[in-house]
């Protein structure tokens, strides 16, 4: 069970069913320790004016796996618009589908009916290469469980999408040092992952993530690997990179605390949006 | 977007990926640096073996393009032409020792006569399969041998007029103990060692390959004192001593035996092999040594001497045993005739022996014992032949299939030493021009490499004989009835040795390609197969199959390299200590073959040649990227989303 959710309980138990006092006791404990960083804001962001592009479009999307004799429908006729510039939230239980359906707006795989539209283009209607220039180029993806490389150094891992761009080194060394210190690791380029703690891990994943100036982030459970702070640290960076450069986030949690700093929270249930 | 990498980039990403699967990555590589070891230890030894080959080819014979032929001869077995030729004559033979053994009223038994020019030869179980075979030992077999070869028209006269036709400046004569006809193999040669004869007839000393007993195992052979000049050591001349005594060229154990300087023990260091052979060549210049010479009558009858003396003593004190009627005495001095002690024979006994001798004489020409003392002067030292010494492997064994012809060894004197009917003429079974031809090779010398080369390829027959003839008809056409080497060190003798080390070695190659690609296949290429999700994690970055491939390859080829590096060091190591354990020795055998003036000049078996490293540097990489091709596939075409939920 999830460690936040158990907290939250722990408390409403011990203010005697008292709501607002327990909901105070959740914001301190998600406080940061360090008292560096604001506590989130708790009241409902103000409605950011729409922006008519849409990035995403997903059009009775379905996928079925396949295993041995039996079928699993991950997902099962989903439609959907996600607009330029909004950051979504990705919800429902596990097995829901949530990370099919991420990874089929990432052109990571293809579906089995209805169709990924984004920025405008078809993914399926792209080839293997152009597939992968576009993943390069317009997407930024992150992981529950960072995947650096092990042997690299927290610069160089920022670098590796710049890699398979064939950009320069000297081009690249300045934007990378940039992305570095705009996640709070100006200090740590030289170090390797496992000097690392979790939530700088995964920071430096993100930076990894925007190395090539996404138009799109997608990031599939960034938090479950990390202590309440550290997630909530994630989650401002996402709200930080839409905000201030309009790039659209969609991210996977299982957590409603988390999901409600997005602008739109999209739950799914058996493959459907609920 | 570009289709590939940056090397650089592709290198970062392929270069940490060595430092994950350690343990995996050093298994790998071990076990194909010890495959690939061998090959480098190969190219090390053999380039350092070449390198001190050229090195010391500038002595000696080394600047000479010269090429030594053996001729073919017909063998007088399975020899039906043979056999037809003397079947005649074996038969006149035969009723003709019939008959005398009638008149004398001797026994005799053609069947068990093995002087006969022909032997009835069991070849098989059946009773058909008794056939007739000519007797090598027979003087009328050797005759119509000689006949017989003659039609090859290969003599010494033959070749030089061959040679010289296409452009040898120079054509040398010598012989070899190899021949297999003639009485004279009965004959024997005994370096007198402190001035005694041994009568020890222990039949393995005859193939002594070392030492004074060398001379029986070796012989003692005749060669161009043209030939015989570069191995002289300082000072000596090649010409008969006004003391009679025949220059020779002699073995360095032998040469030890005769100095009485021992050789110096395996752990001696080189400088003291060194010291060694600086004392032995200038303690053997010039001395003298005694060859006690027997022909095969004189050897006969000091064997019956000493048999006949063996059985009196085992005999001595038994009743009824009577000493024999003729009784001799062992030699009084060395190489002495054995004499008569007694003889107490009657003259019916006399008579019946006269008769026998008689009955001998229509097969075997009689010989009266002969034997003496022939004196000898060392002028020269050559190296032991392969196998003699002290260990299996020896390193002149080592040097003698490394340099695979070697330009002097053993006992060797120059032809005009030999004067007509001398004793020394009659231990080489007479005149050389008379020397069955199997008992001769051939010299020429061209005044550059091509022409030596083209002279080996159409005179040096390569044809595999048909239908049991002996000789391949294909060069009895052509004329090109020899066995042709090249002879001395020269770069034709090199390239032999390499061409034939490739001959050979392309199979070994290609078993230790498999072997390591299938060894790959396991550690290198499970490694690849088992990166799947970096794969997916590089895919979802953005990476174009043909980025995966290229991040894949280059970390089979740096493995390679690494591979390649390791087995460098491991060969290394390995001709280091050959070359430790050989060196000291191989010098001083190679300062005797050559006769280096420079006596410390080494002989190493360490040499770079980067052509050869550079070879199987690429060999390897072509091995792992033989194991690794299938996984590289594997991994581009996979499905990037599967891996990653792998974990
Ligand atoms: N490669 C696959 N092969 C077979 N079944 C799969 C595969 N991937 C997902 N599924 C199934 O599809 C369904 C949806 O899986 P998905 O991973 O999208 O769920 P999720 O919402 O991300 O769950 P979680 O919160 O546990 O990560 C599940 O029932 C899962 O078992
Ligand atoms: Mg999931």
């Amino acid at each position: 069970m999830d460690q936040r959710h158990g907290l939250a309980e722990q408390l409403l138990q011990a203010s005697g069913g008292d709501l607002a006092a327990a909901l105070d006791a959740v914001r301190q404990a998600y406080a940061p320790s360090d008292g560096q960083r604001p506590a989130p804001a708790r009241t409902p962001r103000p409605a950011k004016p729409l922006n008519p592009e849409i990035a995403i479009r997903v059009s009775s999307l379905a996928k079925r796996y396949k295993v041995g004799k039996n079928s699993v429908d991950a997902l099962a006729g989903i439609d959907m618009d996600i607009h330029t510039g909004e950051f979504i939230a990705l919800t429902g239980s596990s097995g829901s589908g949530k990370s099919t359906l991420l990874q089929l707006m990432g052109g990571l795989d293809k579906p089995t009916e209805g169709s990924v539209e984004v920025f405008g283009q078809q993914l399926n209607k792209l080839s293997d290469g152009k597939l992968s220039t576009f993943r390069n180029q317009t997407i930024g993806f992150i992981f529950q469980f960072f995947y650096l490389q092990p042997f690299l150094s927290v610069q160089t891992n920022i670098e590796v999408p710049a890699m398979f761009a064939g950009t320069k080194r000297a081009q690249r060394g300045p934007r990378s040092r940039e992305l570095a210190a705009t996640v709070g690791l100006a200090e740590r380029t030289k170090h390797l992952p496992k000097e690392l703690s979790g939530g700088q891990m995964q920071r430096a994943a993100i930076a990894r993530a925007l190395l090539n100036r996404p138009k799109l982030l997608l990031a599939d459970e960034p938090t479950g690997n990390l202590d309440s702070t550290n997630a909530m640290a994630i989650f401002e960076l996402f709200r930080t990179i839409c905000d201030e450069q309009g790039t659209t986030v969609v991210v996977v949690t299982h957590d409603q605390q988390l999901a409600s700093m997005a602008d739109r929270s999209v739950a799914l249930k058996d493959g459907r949006v609920i | 977007m570009s289709f590939m990498m940056r090397p650089g980039d592709s290198l970062t990403l392929a270069y940490t990926k060595l430092r994950m699967r350690r343990i995996r990555l050093a298994i790998t590589l071990v076990v194909m640096s010890l495959l690939f070891a061998g090959l480098v230890f190969l190219s090390i030894v053999l380039s350092g073996a070449v390198n001190s080959m050229n090195d010391f080819g500038k002595e000696g014979l080394g600047g000479r393009y010269i090429v030594r032929a053996t001729p073919f001869t017909y063998a007088p077995f399975d020899n039906q032409k043979l056999v037809d030729t003397v079947s005649g004559d074996n038969a006149r033979l035969t009723s003709q020792k019939v008959a005398l053994a009638k008149k004398y009223g001797l026994q005799y038994e053609p069947q068990t006569d093995q002087t006969l020019p022909l032997q009835q030869i069991q070849t098989g179980p059946g009773a058909a399969d008794i056939k007739p075979m000519a007797n090598p030992s027979s003087p009328l077999v050797v005759a119509a041998l000689k006949q017989q070869n003659a039609s090859l028209n290969n003599s010494f006269q033959d070749f030089s007029t061959r040679a010289q036709r296409q452009g040898a400046i120079h054509t040398f004569l010598s012989t070899t103990p190899d021949h297999t006809s003639g009485a004279s193999q009965y004959s024997s040669l005994q370096v007198l060692k402190d001035g005694k004869e041994t009568y020890d007839s222990d039949p393995s000393r005859q193939y002594d390959t070392s030492g004074l007993g060398s001379i029986t195992s070796l012989g003692w052979n005749q060669m161009d004192s043209e030939l015989l000049k570069p191995f002289i050591l300082p000072g000596q001349s090649l010409a008969v001593g006004s003391d009679g005594s025949i220059p020779v060229t002699a073995p360095l154990s032998a040469v030890e035996q005769i100095t009485g300087i021992t050789k110096p023990g395996i752990n001696a260091t080189s400088k003291q092999r060194l010291d060694h052979l600086v004392n032995i060549r200038r303690a053997a210049a010039g001395k003298t040594a005694a060859i006690c010479y027997r022909n095969a009558a004189s050897q006969e009858l000091l064997q019956s001497a000493i048999l006949q003396q063996k059985d009196i003593e085992a005999n001595r004190t038994k009743k009824d045993y009577t000493i024999p009627a003729l009784q001799y005495n062992l030699p009084t001095t060395a190489c002495g005739a054995t004499s008569i002690k007694k003889d107490v024979r009657t003259a019916e006994d006399k008579a019946s022996e006269q008769h026998q001798k008689e009955l001998d004489a229509i097969t075997t020409p009689q010989q009266e014992p002969k034997q003496g003392i022939i004196t000898v002067r060392i002028v020269g030292i050559t190296a032991d032949m392969l196998g003699a010494g002290d260990s299996s492997l020896s390193s002149a064994g080592l040097l003698s299939s490394i340099l695979m012809t070697s330009p002097g060894q053993g006992w060797m004197s120059p032809i005009d030493a030999f004067k007509p009917d001398s004793l020394a003429t009659a231990a080489q079974g007479g005149n050389i021009g008379e020397r069955p031809l199997d008992g001769q090779a051939f010299y020429a010398e061209f005044p550059d490499l091509t022409a030596a080369k083209r002279f080996i390829e159409n005179t040096n027959c390569t044809s595999a004989s048909s239908s049991g003839e002996p000789v391949p008809d294909d060069c009895v056409r052509s004329g090109a009835t020899y066995t042709v080497m090249p002879f001395g060190n020269n770069a034709g003798a090199i390239e032999d040795t390499q061409r034939m080390a490739w001959e050979y070695g392309r199979y070994v190659l290609l078993a230790i390609v498999i072997i390591a690609a299938v060894i790959m296949m396991g550690t290198l290429g499970k490694i690849i197969a088992d990166s799947r999700r970096e794969t997916a994690v590089f895919r979802a970055l953005g990476a174009r199959r043909m980025h995966i491939a290229q991040v894949y390859l280059t970390y089979t080829v740096l493995v390679s390299l690494l591979v390649a590096f390791v087995s460098f060091i491991f060969g290394s190591i390995g001709a280091v200590i050959l070359d430790r354990h050989f060196s000291a020795d191989l010098s001083v055998n190679a300062v005797l073959t050559y006769n280096a003036a420079d006596v410390t000049k080494q002989f190493s078996l360490y040499g770079i040649n980067l052509l050869q490293l550079g070879g199987i540097t690429g060999l390897i990489i072509l091995t792992s990227l033989l194991a690794a091709l299938a996984p590289i596939i594997l991994n581009m075409r996979r499905n990037p989303i599967k891996d990653m939920r792998e974990e």
